[in-house]
């Protein structure tokens, strides 16, 4: 994979996350908006080896980290549990369907997600040194980031799709060797 | 010294286990300290589109919404608009129902110094010995004791007490009610014929019972007749106004060779009515404070 390109596009994923907040975000009690790195991270768990998959999604994380106003880590975490999950079940799917991207998508944002609740609602725990975050209720976090995933996962589609329109720029491995990438099982 | 050696798997394993003890232990404030210059850096970067693509998209979504909003709004505004046209020619067909009534009224009184105030029913008294109800006008417009109230062109009662802005109507739908009445023929009938009688309501049929006398007046009365007040009681422009129609004429069970009994229906219901009309003559104060307007 050419972590160049990769940056370059994890930046892109990220203005665009926060600029078309405005516009895609469904505005309510639970102020929805979809995630664009997520997508980004599944597909790159999709499409190339574990070791790039795990650094790629622990760099989206801190992304999404640094940006959020998060303790820093837990969202490395989520995202690095959610690139775990992807690979692990990556042989199941097909890796430049955008319906694929779309439904691991939407099983890695659960598991980030759950992770990423899991560890702040921990911090309020009276046995650990850190300080609980003001306002952070799991039920209605999980609540609110179930929509998130859906939302994601749904947005997927179309930035799967041009994912997978943009697979010569990435340089992955099956690339390299010379295999084709439609309809090729990684396994 | 090889578990010194820099290989990115312990790199990697170090680094997560650094970000675990930081989500769960350190507190926030120190994580947002060192923290800040990669966030600056980062926001340094990506602000300059964020921005943009942010102004873009709320134009967006603004023009959107109001465009939006403004149709919903227009269709609000047209339904509403199409219910007040409803509503007001609703109010206008019946103005000229009104108007038409007032003018067979003052045609038939055939008094010009008449002034006709109307007034809206505020309560239909339940007091069954005396039966009244409260309308909206009172002394300071006018209304005093002993004013004829009616609606078009059948008699209702007359105003029995005054408030400031409240009068209360005395019915003639009253058990205490003993009218001295004229049965007379309707007024597409040549035969002009005219019987006084005494008019009592009997409140169990809701209708005025008279008795008339079978040989004097028997022929002189027929089904459709109508009643007009003819009590020197009552004051004379009540006169005109119609009590009710005759709708029954009976035996007499106490003297049938002598006496007939007519059943004398009113055309208004005092628990239906809604407006009424106060008939009050132009006295010499009204006068004044017309001249005064």
């Amino acid at each position: 994979m050419r972590w160049p390109v990769f940056i370059i596009i994890a930046l892109t994923m990220l203005v665009l996350e926060k600029g078309l907040r405005g516009l895609l975000g469904i505005p309510g009690a639970f102020g929805v908006s979809p995630s664009f790195l997520l997508p980004l991270a599944v597909f790159v768990a999709l499409s190339t080896s574990r070791g790039a998959a795990m650094w790629a999604a622990l760099f989206l994380g801190l992304l999404v980290d640094l940006t959020a106003d998060m303790p820093l880590g837990s969202a490395c975490l989520g995202y690095l549990a959610a690139a775990l999950v992807t690979f692990e079940l990556r042989g199941l799917v097909f890796r430049d369907s955008p319906l694929a991207i779309a439904l691991m998508v939407f099983a890695a944002g659960i598991v980030a997600h759950l992770v990423i609740v899991a560890l702040v609602t921990l911090r309020g725990a009276a046995w650990l040194p850190a300080d609980a975050l003001v306002d952070w209720y799991a039920s209605e976090q999980f609540v609110r980031r179930f929509f998130v995933v859906l939302y994601s996962a749904a947005l997927a589609l179309p930035l799967g799709t041009v994912f997978v329109w943009l697979d010569p720029l990435w340089g992955f491995d099956h690339h390299a060797t010379g295999a084709h990438p439609r309809r090729k099982r990684i396994t | 010294m090889r578990l010194l050696s820099f290989h990115p798997r312990r790199i990697f394993v170090l680094l997560v286990v650094l970000l675990l003890i930081n989500s769960l232990c350190v507190p926030l404030s120190v994580s947002k300290w060192y923290s800040k210059w990669p966030a600056s850096l980062l926001e340094t970067l990506t602000v300059p589109f964020t921005r943009r693509l942010n102004g873009a998209s709320n134009r967006i979504r603004d023009g959107f919404s109001r465009d939006r909003t403004d149709a919903v709004e227009a269709i609000a505004d047209s339904q509403r608009l199409h219910r007040i046209v409803l509503k007001l020619r609703q109010e206008l067909v019946e103005a000229h129902q009104e108007i038409e009534r007032l003018s067979g009224v003052r045609q038939r009184f055939a008094l010009t110094e008449m002034k006709i105030l109307a007034a809206h029913v505020v309560s239909v008294g339940t007091d069954q010995l005396r039966r009244t109800l409260t309308i909206d006008r009172g002394a300071l417009r006018g209304v005093r004791q002993g004013h004829v109230v009616g609606v078009g062109l059948d008699l209702v009662g007359r105003v029995a007490s005054t408030g400031p802005s409240t009068a209360t109507v005395q019915l003639i739908m009253d058990r205490a009610t003993d009218l001295t009445a004229y049965v007379v023929s309707p007024i597409d009938d040549v035969s002009q014929r005219l019987v006084a009688t005494q008019l009592r309501y009997d409140a169990n049929r809701g209708v005025f019972v008279g008795n008339v006398s079978q040989s004097r007046d028997g022929d002189n009365v027929r089904v459709g007749d109508y009643a007009l007040p003819a009590d020197p009681r009552w004051p004379d422009e009540a006169r005109q106004l119609i009590v009710g129609y005759v709708v029954a004429i009976e035996k007499h069970e106490d003297n049938p060779s002598l006496l007939r009994r007519i059943i004398v229906k009113p055309q208004s219901d005092p628990a239906k009515l809604t407006k009424v009309f106060v008939f009050m003559p132009v006295t010499a104060d009204l006068l004044g404070e017309a001249t005064n307007r």
